[in-house]
């Protein structure tokens, strides 16, 4: 059975950038992915990270609570490889991330936000 | 002031399998600016995953996402739902599920090193290398029935079991399959020509790739030691041999080579894996539903293959997030055409093998 070290730190919309940038050593970390889950009334957002050379450790920034309509800070000045995740979930959640070009996995005429609770449970 | 003319390339494309749309800017043929749309494919599976299936039959839905790494997607799913619902397996279904996941990698390189020979003229290279690559999938369909989607992982165990007469000849099929190996490496190592379309072509340097976040092969022919099969314990690869194939050129070449090495590899840990099989049951017992969130990551062909699950105790799903390796690559490719010349492009884009079928979902 796997079992992952997760090392979690819950951090604010505001801090996030912060958070991560002061930490983020692109000798040492490798970045995963941009990862949005919809609560029903609000998402909870992780940036998700490992270590190279370090078995079975995932670092996780998570942000709760995030209203639907939040301005999502950008992490491409950061970590340069974020754009694309950053762009599938502006397209999968209908997402406002800063710069992010939408209709890239999505073309215009696909329902609009397919991984938010209220487009498929049809409310 | 150059001849400035825009090239389209893809969403089909002769040299390209898979629907990509790259719009190069091209100034006397060296690339200046590149858009690329990967989105001609989006199935709704991560949706799909959360609102049409039980979760005991999503492995299927995944297998799904890529028809030559459905195994891996099977294979994360798994792995993260039997740590939710604290399944523990046994030392055979863990070595059977590594002989089909390590079969896969074999005829996805295979396939992705036969790509690469045609884009460079090597019409009869690409045929005898998907000669051989036909040993490897007569294997997984003596293993699991099938020849592609294999649908083999279940929540706690494997579909089907291996007979000694299917051990014998696994066996022999896969030292046949070593010695071709060994004469495609020895013709892709030496061959002049073949060099002068592959050396130096496309070349992501150490810090390129690290800075890109590269993952796979791609990141491993450019010396950067990364691979989950040797970050993340999800099958028994220390025990089984497995072994990390890093090159340094960082071009064209030396990503057919990493993956070269790596079917060697691979071929040594399935023999390891019959060599050492045992007797034991090939599904154990499984109960309840999941309920809890975990963070998965698993070598694909093409590299780390992540899933983030979350289970609130129902049949189905709250939420399966796929990141595929393809999905990883995107950016630094991007970055990698500018510079280089547009008749390079096309072994370029093989030589990172994508899977457009992956990324878009």
């Amino acid at each position: 059975m796997i079992n992952p070290d997760i090392v979690m730190k819950e951090v604010t919309l505001d801090s996030v950038k912060d958070e991560i940038k002061s930490w983020y050593d692109e000798k040492k970390y490798h970045y995963i992915t941009v990862n949005a889950i919809d609560n029903g009334d609000s998402l909870t957002i992780d940036w998700v990270f490992s270590e190279y050379d370090v078995k079975n450790k995932i670092y996780v920034f998570r942000v709760v609570g995030i209203a639907y309509d939040s301005v999502v800070p950008s992490m491409v000045d950061v970590i340069p490889s974020a754009w694309l995740s950053e762009w599938d979930l502006a397209d999968m959640f209908d997402l406002n991330i800063e710069n992010a070009v939408r209709g890239m996995f999505l073309q215009p005429e696909a329902p609009k936000a397919p991984l938010r609770k209220e487009t498929y449970n049809g409310k | 002031m150059g001849n400035k003319i825009k090239v389209v390339f893809g969403s089909q494309h002769i040299a390209i399998p898979e629907p990509v749309s790259f719009v190069f800017q091209t100034e006397n043929e060296i690339i200046t600016d590149v858009a690329v749309d990967v989105g001609y494919v989006h199935r709704g599976i991560e949706q799909a995953a959360i609102t049409k299936f039980n979760f005991n039959n999503v492995q299927y839905l995944l297998g799904r996402v890529c028809g030559l790494c459905s195994i891996t997607h099977a294979s994360a799913y798994i792995h993260g739902i039997e740590q939710i619902l604290g399944v523990e397996t046994n030392k055979k279904i863990e070595y059977l599920r590594t002989l089909v996941v390590e079969l896969d990698r074999i005829h996805s390189h295979m396939l992705a090193n036969g790509h690469v020979a045609e884009v460079c003229g090597y019409e009869n290279l690409f045929m005898q290398t998907f000669k051989y690559r036909e040993i490897s999938t007569e294997i997984l369909e003596i293993i699991t029935g099938n020849r592609v989607q294999y649908d083999y992982y279940k929540i706690g165990g494997v579909s089907r079991d291996l007979t000694a007469e299917n051990i014998k000849m696994i066996r022999a099929k896969l030292k046949e399959l070593r010695e071709n190996v060994l004469k495609l490496i020895e013709f892709f190592e030496t061959d002049y020509t073949l060099g002068l379309k592959t050396k130096g072509v496309g070349v992501i340097s150490y810090d390129m790739a690290k800075k890109l976040n590269t993952a796979g092969p791609i990141a491993r022919a450019s010396g950067l030691k990364t691979d989950v099969r040797a970050e993340f314990d999800y099958l028994p690869y220390e025990e089984l041999g497995y072994k990390m194939q890093v090159r340094t050129e960082g071009d064209v070449w030396a990503r057919n080579m990493v993956r070269f090495d790596e079917i060697i590899n691979s071929i040594d840990i399935c023999l390891n894996v019959l060599d050492g099989l045992g007797e034991g049951d090939i599904q154990v017992k499984v109960k309840g539903r999941p309920k809890g969130e975990t963070f998965v990551r698993v070598e694909a062909p093409r590299g780390e293959c992540f899933y983030y699950l979350k289970g609130n105790g129902t049949k189905v799903m709250e939420r399966v997030r796929v990141r595929v390796p393809t999905y990883a690559n995107v950016p630094v490719l991007k970055e990698l055409f500018v510079g280089s010349k547009y008749s390079d492009a096309q072994a370029i884009v093989l030589s990172f093998d994508p899977c457009l079928s992956c990324t878009a979902r």
